[in-house]
């Protein structure tokens, strides 16, 4: 049966009247101007000729503008994700040489922890512009950009090679060239999945970038302006009232930021998703509909959008090589070179180690390894009981779930290491044992990841399925054991393997914490990463690491990858 | 018989809350008695409520007012004695056969043994033999539905509640089920007693059921009961079968292609507007090619084989058709009217100029027009007329007819829309030229 | 008279694909097409027949394995501007209005912007989409979404239009109109092309458009016919010629369908491609013929029960195979075993069935026996699977796998067991 379905506002917020009253066009350009003057001033503070380290007030007034500068980091971040995820990605998904090297790499970014190699890169970064900022914000941006990148230019891999396959024939047919088939296929194909994965990774973003505004490696030291540098400093000062004037700043960077910058863009990508069909829940942005309803800013901005139109249809040829299905032994001699310069790599890393580690330095860091590994386990445990139930109690009630998703993805964006000195004033004052007591500090930001996935996978449940089971009266543990929890055990599964990945990272700003003089000290690998960077011992930093990447690895292989493969083969609502 | 009857429903009225924020009344003052021994069907074109109406009767769906009784008492809850077999067929598909049969039963409190007897039992009367171990995803459509129907009759239920059960399985495949479920419910093994089906398929429910409710839409309400005395097993080709089949196809085309066209429900507000009903112009069109192929006219019904689609569907486009004076509906039959063979002897482009005379002269498409003529820049936002055509058509689903209008006008070059800012305009110089 | 030069010649089309064993797979085996001006030349075939591989390497989207595509007397190499390609799926673009959509066929020509949007305009005014330049292919229903898909291979003024099953996709009202438009359009020579391709798996969908038909039998696909249909246009469906132009093609569709005995001289009897049927399916078409006296004309059987030959074909055939109906010169005639069947109550036809599935399906008897002979019972579904990829391609291999585990377990015959992907004996 032809039925034709319209995307006519199926689903609307009470919002729609709200803006007829305002003139559109006064209201835009404010934005618009508020975002230039708001860009130029970061961007000169940051070239400007300011010390790499700089005294950090600590008055409320200047949050405002340390707000400013966190989020700039964040924007360029963004920025440079997207370039290389635009030249990585298609490299690796239109060159199989390409890709034998680059996905598995990919694959190892992924699991290295993003706090560990930051050491490396910040020393690397001064090194380029000794004593000045720039250095400085390289390092915090590069430390943002390690985040994201790796996960967004997965995302835009796979859509590459999942191109609809009639798609591709039809700009085949019409014999486009490979530059317009980029522009006019490729990359519109791959945008909704490429927003979304930048929209789950900014959530990490922000818990980097706060830790790596104030870092010391050895001597080399760091304090840029931004909230995570004001937090640090309240630290020191065990200054409590600061702590939660940038508990305020920082919800309020997160709000800005969602609002003028990811809300519209999954608004405007939603035109660019292939079902056929409308979505019955159409996703909003005030500002999209503003920028709609502002005529003569969309007159400019549409001059520019024909320059895109025109460059896009611009009949270049792109290098493009698909190496034909036949094994030829150019091929080969790629892959045994590959191998040949990653043996070579891994031999040259373990010689300059060696001689600076001893067999206890080795046990230190696997003792470690396992408690860290303990936690992880027992609080990604704790945190499915908590949030599952809850999660579907909250996701099978439509209008409840409507509410409270935002929240639940603003408190799994909200950097937790802001609220850490919170935490760690706490124990202090109450005198808890720092071993038990700082455990939970790794999973409170990440939790949430749980908890939204799981809310996305009960409200996907199938009304009919839910029918039958209250007709045929299955309730209590059996509706859990053989209705609900199948049924969002994908999405939970998705959840917890971000939970986990985040703790790993958490565990090396949130074992070993200070509050003013006092220091708190669980054992674990985070604690041993953290202590090596402190003194500056890049050896032991760089055997803390690899055993944390390894133990990543391990967890992934081991557990979520076969657990995810068992929901996809067996709970996979079809 | 004078059975007290099984469940009583009594001036049931379902309203729904549109997404748009509009009510839109499904089942308006609807009053049945399911009897016990009797396979009872609801048939009605799609929106009619027959879906909504059985969800009451099980408990699954409060209605907004009237009462609810089973064995002469108020219903609380889900009704214990009803189990249903649903359209997409509900299963699990992380259970096995067996286990998607046996859920209800553990779920009662039988123990293992028990239920792996019944399930055995009802899985070898049902004709799953052999698959007790398979996935879902495993089975065919018809097999799948076979394990709806077991895990149904597993748990003997005092009514079995079908709804749509066979719409999503292919034709041959739903033939053979039919006639099994006949002969589950004449088997005394299966305790089946009462059979509730819903279903838009006429040939179906003459077929299968005792007891006939005609149902109409826009809103929901009863229209006729017939009963079937025909003797089981029944015979498509049999003469007696076929004039059932007739009576039927009457009491619909009376109620959906009426000759005489009552007068639209009293608006809220303003002059009455005829609604639109849901179907797109270029199946309009196709309507006159079918019609030309047979010599210019055809009964609806064959007309519904031929298509091969739900009656309520193909009667909408035929109303459609008459609404523009393309075709007549004298009783049961379609007829091309005059200005519909001009229409197809008619170009392309010409036939574009006759639609657009046909819709202009429609009352709503002149009021929406008005109302784009007076708009700042020839703009209307769609809000604006969603909010006019809840007002006007009250038992219409806004949204729907929002769209419907919209390809009419479109097809019709009198307006069009823009996706992306919400809004019905009018290129200024062609409106104003062509008035 | 000298005979005119086909403005498509396909000649000697040989086609494999390899498949993951290394061996080669014959899709096409010596096909030659030619396409002359002035006329729609339809490809009419079951699916599996290649008729679509075919339509595809005449537009140069694949290369033959052997053979020659020549175009205006050119060889072919690939896409060319002067053929367009319609889609069964419409292949549109989402993020795309339909202006841009229908624009599309001419990025490629390197047309400034402007001149390019005329001609879209000019070509979506043809089809008759006007009003809806604006519009997503959201929007739309199938049937206007093809109309751009029309649209978009009209706009760069192609000599030859190829269309693969354009219509397969629509409901039958939709497509009703749009053939009756498109006729029209051709009829008046407002096209802009000289000839046309269709390839489609209904029959009278060919016969009411083409002026030639050439039929392709499967396994491997190659021409078994060619038909011409000298009937004038516009054609009637009711019409007694039409009629027999269709019978006729059944009856070429049923010769070719091989008992599962009979002896394939180059292929193993295991080689046999099976419809993946639910029972159900096969006894509603037993039980539906022997209502009517055991017999009837596969058209009046496809039209009485609304079947397409693809789907009408493979439960004949599988009645056919396993010895329960006759397919004979486009009609279809219960034996007395599928009388039986149609008739029969629960366990005596599922008993006939298992009688049946062993004699006639040579690869149900070899799993059958396998099993009895392992100590254990047991057989993992590769074994058998392998077996088969040598002689079928993969899905064909899968497709027949999936028949025989399904009639497997009807017939009780033998278990499976989805998660370990293995064969068993009952437990009786």
């Amino acid at each position: 049966m032809a039925r034709y379905v319209l995307a006519i506002d199926a689903v609307t917020s009470p919002a729609r009247a709200s803006l007829r009253s305002v003139r559109p066009d006064m209201l835009a350009l404010a934005v618009l101007l508020a975002i230039v003057v708001f860009l130029v001033i970061g961007l000169s503070q940051a070239f400007g000729p300011a010390p790499a380290t700089q005294a950090i007030s600590l008055s409320p007034g200047v949050l405002p503008m340390y707000a400013v500068r966190t989020t700039l980091r964040m924007l360029a971040a963004l920025v440079a994700s997207l370039i290389f995820t635009f030249t990585y990605a298609t490299a690796a998904a239109k060159s199989r040489r390409a890709e034998v090297v680059l996905i598995p790499l990919l694959d190892v970014l992924q699991s290295v922890p993003v706090l560990g190699y930051l050491s490396f890169t910040v020393v690397f970064f001064m090194s380029l512009f000794p004593g000045r900022a720039l250095g400085a914000e390289l390092a915090a941006v590069f430390a943002i950009f390690t985040s994201q990148a790796w996960n967004m230019a997965f995302s835009f891999y796979q859509s590459l090679r999942t191109t609809p396959h009639d798609l591709d024939e039809a700009a085949r047919a019409f014999r486009l060239t490979a530059w317009q088939r980029f522009w006019r296929l490729d990359a519109p194909f791959a945008m909704p999945g490429l927003v979304w994965n930048m929209m789950m990774s900014m959530s990490g973003g922000w818990f980097f970038v706060v830790a790596s505004e104030a870092i010391s490696v050895g001597d080399t030291r760091i304090t840029l302006p931004g909230i995570g540098s004001y937090v640090a400093r309240a630290v020191e000062e065990r200054d409590l009232g600061a702590i939660g004037w940038a508990v305020a700043a920082m919800t309020c960077a997160i709000v800005v930021y969602d609002q003028l910058l990811f809300r519209p863009l999954v608004a405007w990508t939603d035109r660019f998703r292939v079902e056929q069909t409308a979505a019955t829940v159409v996703p909003r942005s005030w500002l999209v509909e503003l920028f709609r309803r502002a005529s003569h800013v969309r007159r400019a901005g549409a001059w520019i959008g024909s320059g895109m139109q025109h460059v896009a249809r611009a009949r270049l040829a792109l290098p493009h090589h698909r190496a034909s299905r036949h094994r030829s032994a150019a091929d080969m001699l790629w892959y045994l070179g590959v191998v040949a310069v990653t043996a070579l790599l891994a031999w040259r890393i373990a010689q300059t180690l060696a001689p600076a580690l001893s067999r206890s330095d080795l046990e230190r860091a696997l003792v470690g390894g396992g408690f860290t590994l303990l936690r992880v386990v027992v609080l990604i445990a704790l945190a499915t009981l908590v949030w599952v139930p809850i999660g579907v109690a909250i996701g099978l009630r439509p209008r409840l779930a409507e509410k409270v998703q935002p929240l639940a993805q603003f408190l799994a964006a909200f950097p937790a290491n802001v609220l850490f000195p919170l935490a760690v004033y706490a124990i202090v004052k109450l005198g808890l044992r720092a071993e038990l007591w700082l455990s939970p500090l790794m999973i409170l930001g990440t939790q949430w990841y749980i908890l939204f996935n799981v809310i996305a996978g009960a409200s996907a449940f199938p009304t009919d399925l839910r029918e039958a089971a209250a007709t045929y009266r299955v309730h209590g543990w059996k509706w859990w054991r053989d209705v609900m929890l199948p049924g969002v055990f994908p999405y939970y599964v998705t959840g917890a393997i971000t939970a986990s990945g985040g703790a790993w990272n958490a565990s090396i700003v949130s074992e070993a914490v200070s509050w003013g003089p006092t220091k708190l000290h669980a054992t674990g690998l985070g604690a041993y990463i953290a202590e090596m960077t402190e003194r500056g011992d890049f050896a032991r930093i760089a055997l803390g690491v690899i055993v944390m990447a390894v133990l990543v690895i391990a967890m992934n292989r081991l557990l979520w990858r076969p657990l995810y493969a068992f929901a996809e083969r067996r709970t996979r609502l079809d | 018989m004078a059975d007290a009857p099984l469940c009583e429903l009594e001036h049931i009225v379902k309203t729904f809350a549109l997404p748009s924020g509009a009510d839109m009344t499904v089942l308006d003052d609807v009053s049945l008695a399911v009897g016990e021994h009797e396979i009872l069907a609801l048939l009605g074109p799609s929106g009619c409520g027959k879906s909504t109406l059985m969800r009451v009767l099980t408990g699954l769906i409060a209605p907004n007012s009237g009462s609810v009784r089973y064995r002469g008492k108020p219903l609380v809850g889900l009704n214990p004695g009803a189990a249903i077999v649903f359209q997409s067929f509900a299963l699990y598909p992380w259970l096995t056969v067996a286990d998607n049969i046996g859920e209800p039963l553990r779920a009662r409190g039988l123990d293992e043994a028990a239920t792996r007897a019944k399930v055995g039992e009802v899985v070898h009367l049902v004709g799953l033999a052999g698959f007790e171990d398979a996935y879902p995803r495993e089975l065919s459509g018809g097999m799948k539905q076979r394990v709806g129907i077991a895990r149904a009759l597993a748990v003997a239920p005092e009514i079995l509640c079908m709804d749509e059960p066979f719409s999503q399985v292919d034709a041959l495949t739903a033939e053979n089920l039919r006639s099994e479920v006949v002969r589950f419910w004449n088997t005394p093994q299966t305790h089946l007693k009462t059979i509730m089906m819903v279903s838009h398929d006429v040939k179906e429910v003459v077929f299968m059921a005792t007891r006939i409710v005609v149902m109409a839409a826009k809103p929901g309400r009863i229209r006729r009961i017939i009963e079937n005395k025909l003797p089981y097993p029944r015979d498509y080709r049999h003469k007696d079968f076929q004039r059932l089949v007739d009576e039927i196809h009457a009491v619909i085309t009376e109620t959906e292609l009426p000759d005489v066209q009552p007068a639209p429900a009293a608006p809220a507000r303003g002059p009455a507007w005829e609604p639109i009903p849901d179907a797109g112009a270029s199946q309009v069109i196709g309507l006159l090619e079918v019609l030309d192929d047979h010599e210019g006219h055809a009964d609806v019904f064959q007309l519904v084989e031929y298509i091969g689609q739900e009656f309520g569907r193909v009667l909408a486009v035929t109303k459609a058709a008459e609404l523009l004076d393309l075709v007549d509906t004298p009783k049961q039959d379609v007829v091309l009217t005059d200005d519909g063979k001009r229409f197809l002897a008619a170009s392309v482009p010409e036939r574009k100029v006759m639609f657009r005379e046909r819709v202009k002269g429609l009352r709503i498409f002149s009021d929406v027009l008005a109302m784009i003529d007076r708009a700042e820049n020839r703009r209307v936002e769609s809000d604006a007329v969603l909010e006019m055509l809840a007002l006007r058509l009250p038992y219409e689903d806004p949204d729907r007819m929002l769209a419907t209008l919209i390809n009419w006008g479109r097809h019709a070059d009198l307006f069009d829309y823009d996706q992306e800012r919400r809004q019905l305009f009018t290129e200024e110089v062609a409106a104003a030229a062509n008035g | 008279m000298t005979v005119p030069t086909p403005i498509l010649e396909l000649s000697a089309i040989d086609k494999t694909f390899a498949k993951p064993t290394g061996e080669p797979l014959r899709v096409l085996a010596n096909v030659d097409l030619a396409l002359q001006e002035q006329e729609i030349l339809g490809l009419l075939g079951r699916s599996g027949s290649g008729k679509s591989t075919l339509l595809r390497i005449g537009a140069g989207l694949l290369p033959p394995s052997s053979g020659s595509v020549r175009y205006c007397g050119k060889p072919l190499v690939g896409p060319s501007a002067g053929i367009a390609v319609v889609f069964q799926t419409f292949a549109l673009f989402p993020w795309l209005t339909v202006l841009e959509n229908v624009a599309l066929g001419l990025d490629a020509l390197g047309l400034p912007l402007h001149d390019a949007r005329e001609r879209a305009t000019a070509a979506i005014d043809l089809i008759g989409l006007d009003g809806f330049e604006s519009a997503y292919p959201r929007e739309l229903s199938g049937g206007m979404r093809q109309r751009v898909g029309f649209a978009r291979a009209l706009v760069t003024d192609p000599i030859v239009l190829l269309m693969d099953e354009p219509f397969s996709a629509l409901d039958v009202l939709t497509a009703e109109t749009l053939r009756a438009e498109f006729l029209d359009l051709w009829v008046e020579h407002r096209l802009p092309t000289k000839a046309m391709l269709l390839v489609t798996h209904n029959i009278e969908e060919a016969v009411l458009m083409c002026d030639r038909i050439v039929v392709l039998a499967s396994h491997p696909g190659r021409v078994v016919a060619e038909i011409t249909v000298p009937l004038p246009r516009p054609r009637n469906r009711t019409d007694p010629a039409f009629h027999r132009v269709v019978d006729e093609i059944y009856s070429i569709l049923t010769a070719h369908v091989p008992r599962g005995t009979e002896a394939h001289p180059l292929r193993s009897p295991l080689a046999q491609p099976l419809p993946p049927l639910s029972i159900n399916r096969m006894v509603g078409l037993a039980r539906g013929l022997a209502a009517h006296g055991g017999r009837a004309e596969l058209p009046d059987l496809a039209h009485r029960l609304a079947l397409e030959i693809d789907d009408l074909f493979p439960i004949a055939d599988a009645m056919h195979i396993l010895g329960f109906a006759e397919l004979e010169d486009g009609s279809i005639k219960l034996t007395a075993a599928g009388r039986m069947f149609a008739e029969s109550n629960t366990d005596e036809r599922k008993r006939l069935f298992a009688q049946h599935l062993v004699q006639f399906v040579p690869l149900a008897a070899l799993v059958r026996r396998v099993l009895e002979e392992r100590p254990n019972h047991r057989a993992p579904l590769v074994r058998f699977e392998s077996e088969l990829e040598v002689h079928l391609t993969r899905p064909d291999a899968a497709r027949t796998m999936e028949a025989i585990i399904g009639w497997g377990r009807y017939a009780e015959v033998f278990e499976y067991d989805d998660e370990a992907r293995e064969f068993s004996l009952g437990q009786k």
